[in-house]
């Protein structure tokens, strides 16, 4: 039996041809972010547990990866890229303007169930801007995820607004348990209007709230009309957070972007932590959203520098099954090949086969030196899997080396002085 | 196109006379075939034939924008999903039962230690560790009520629908855990991404209830 080939489960390698369409993408994103103005950040893959989940629940603490130092410390593997990013420019604000523009490009790690379609590790792409919390910003991030989709080839993607602070502006003076508040939020996160009307009539809200609740469960359209409806207002917080969004929406119309977005006042991300507009984007034919983000203008703070902050982050793995079908990946170029097979075991001739090969590079060119001469059925079975444009062979004669195209079958024979002085 | 999870078993017929009603008629043929996926060309609705536990990874993978299941499989399951609809068919309840001479004197305050055998490990160690009981739950894939008559366990955790069964075996409920229903549960890409088309579904099946 093969010995310690396995890996552990919910990681994953990527084959030569995945990894080629992986950096590809990431490669595309990066020009993009970089088109905004935004500029790439790299933080450790692991930090003090402590720094990592301020501001974080229990379930992102109880899905992080854990190590022990050898000094007793308790490490833990990044579990997204926001806190380490707002930790980062917490401990060296003078080291950015503002506005901050930021990115990054990285792998991630969850203790996820399996059988989810979760990984333990998965990769994301991201952006913060931080030092604003004007509509401008928000609606900023959420037009670079648009041009972002739009730029690795994804046409047809929705855009789910919505904000936070409007239910929280409702349930803020209730008196209720935090298990009820945990019911009340997930029955409308899953739209489930008859579960919230069942829990609203043990909860102690004012007819007025109640209603504002049943209503924020229902509001979900392609256009503002609902950011007027008065019963969702009950207090100057909910009016703010409609506001807040009305602006954010317009700004968006402005970038053009009114067919992409859709209102969602049911959206209720993570409220613990995002303070204001959060979103979501969703492409046909992938069940899960592959884009998440918001408003979080109390993280950084609680690193000890205020400052407001927006971003998001899209799942690269999500990002290749809405490109599945797409066919962005034939722009990959494929460049040219050359083999160069040295047929004589002589340091004369491995010179001049290193020489040739080293020129070619300068010139961009690819090039693999074979390590050991093969019969010609051999070579053709290989430069074919290997798309190899130019077969050189050197040491079929003293002066003298053939060069083949295996696929026109084109051959010629060239001096070996005029190869090598050749620029 | 709209694809949509149906499950055979008790919610099969229901699920079928909503449609009827709400003008969605599911050819007939689809009670007495063992064909799995059936095409409505009219109305651009594909149904398919799927197990009543596999409904919810369908419909939450996408593979099936829209889903009929029993609320006590989405508790169990507890995914990601829109459930908008109570359909208000197939009511059961779920349960926990024991045979009849243990229940004369029992109370689930008292127990310590004790053994569950269930279909649903979730809900069961969720709802005894809410009230801060502890349990020992065996997952069972059927005929649960055998459990205690083989001395696997002494209670069960089960859905009834009249109690039948449970009476045969000697076992009587001793707590109602939940009311259970069917739910028509959405896609979350699909509901944003097919807004049309579902939001229409959505109406003309809630004009039928």
């Amino acid at each position: 039996m093969k010995k310690n080939i396995r890996i552990p489960k919910g990681v994953k390698v990527f084959l030569p041809e995945e990894a080629k369409k992986k950096r590809y993408l990431e490669n595309k994103i990066r020009n993009i972010f970089e088109l905004w103005g935004y500029e790439e950040v790299i933080t450790p893959t692991f930090e003090f547990f402590e720094s990592l989940t301020i501001g974080a629940g229990d379930l992102i603490k109880n899905n992080m990866y854990k190590i022990l130092d050898r000094s007793g410390q308790i490490l833990a593997l990044r579990s997204d890229m926001t806190t380490p990013v707002a930790r980062l420019i917490a401990s060296m604000p003078k080291s950015f303007d503002i506005p901050i523009r930021v990115y990054y490009l990285s792998n991630i790690f969850r203790y996820e169930e399996l059988q989810t379609g979760k990984s333990r590790e998965f990769y994301q792409a991201g952006v913060e801007l931080i030092g604003y919390s004007y509509p401008k910003a928000d609606a900023e991030v959420i037009s670079l995820l648009s041009s972002l989709l739009e730029g690795v080839g994804i046409k047809d993607f929705k855009i789910d607004l919505g904000q936070v602070n409007l239910y929280k502006s409702i349930i803020k003076d209730a008196n209720i348990s935090e298990v009820v508040e945990r019911n009340l939020r997930s029955a409308i996160h899953k739209k489930n209007l008859g579960e919230v009307e069942s829990l609203l009539l043990n909860i102690k809200l004012k007819d007025k709230e109640k209603e504002a609740i049943v209503k924020l469960t229902n509001s979900y359209s392609k256009d503002d009309s609902i950011l007027n409806s008065k019963e969702l207002v009950i207090n100057k917080e909910g009016e703010a957070a409609l506001e807040n969004l009305g602006s954010v929406y317009d700004i968006l119309k402005s970038y053009g972007l009114k067919n992409k977005i859709i209102i969602d006042l049911g959206i209720l991300r993570s409220i613990d932590y995002y303070t204001g507009l959060v979103f979501e984007a969703f492409v046909p034919n992938v069940g899960y959203s592959i884009c998440g983000g918001g408003r979080y203008d109390n993280l950084i703070a609680q690193f000890g520098t205020d400052l407001p902050a927006t971003g998001f982050a899209v799942g690269i793995e999500r990002l290749f099954l809405a490109l599945s079908s797409e066919d962005i990946f034939k722009e990959i170029k494929t460049r040219k090949k050359y083999l160069i097979i040295c047929c004589r075991e002589d340091s004369f001739f491995l010179k001049i086969a290193y020489d040739l090969a080293n020129n070619l590079r300068k010139k961009e060119v690819w090039v693999e030196i074979a390590l050991e001469a093969k019969n010609e059925e051999d070579i053709l079975n290989y430069v074919r899997k290997k798309n190899i444009e130019k077969t050189i062979f050197i040491g079929l004669s003293e002066e003298e080396v053939k060069i083949v195209d295996y696929f026109t079958k084109k051959e010629e024979i060239l001096n070996i002085i005029d190869i090598l002085a050749e620029e | 196109m709209l694809k949509i999870a149906l499950t055979k078993g008790k919610l099969f017929d229901c699920a079928l006379d909503l449609f009827e009603k709400a003008g969605i008629i599911v050819f007939k043929e689809v009670k007495n075939t063992r064909k799995l996926s059936f095409l409505d060309k009219d109305k651009n609705i594909e149904f398919s034939i799927i197990r009543a536990f596999d409904v919810p990874t369908y419909v939450e993978y996408g593979a099936c924008d829209i889903g009929i299941a029993g609320k006590d499989i989405l508790l169990e399951q507890n995914k990601d999903l829109y459930e908008p609809l109570d359909l208000k068919f197939g009511h059961c309840k779920l349960v926990v039962a024991e045979p009849v001479d243990i229940a004369r004197n029992d109370n689930i305050y008292s127990w310590s230690q004790v053994r569950i055998a269930t279909k649903y490990p979730h809900i069961t160690e969720k709802y005894f560790s809410e009230k801060g009981i502890q349990v020992e739950v065996i997952k069972l894939y059927g005929s649960v009520e055998l459990a205690p008559l083989m001395g696997l366990s002494e209670r069960i955790v089960d859905l009834v629908e009249t109690g039948k069964t449970l009476q045969e075996n000697g076992l009587v409920v001793i707590e109602e855990m939940l009311d259970v229903t069917a739910r028509l549960v959405v896609n979350r890409a699909s509901f944003k991404t097919k807004d049309k088309e579902i939001s229409k579904f959505l109406n003309i099946i809630k004009a039928a209830l």
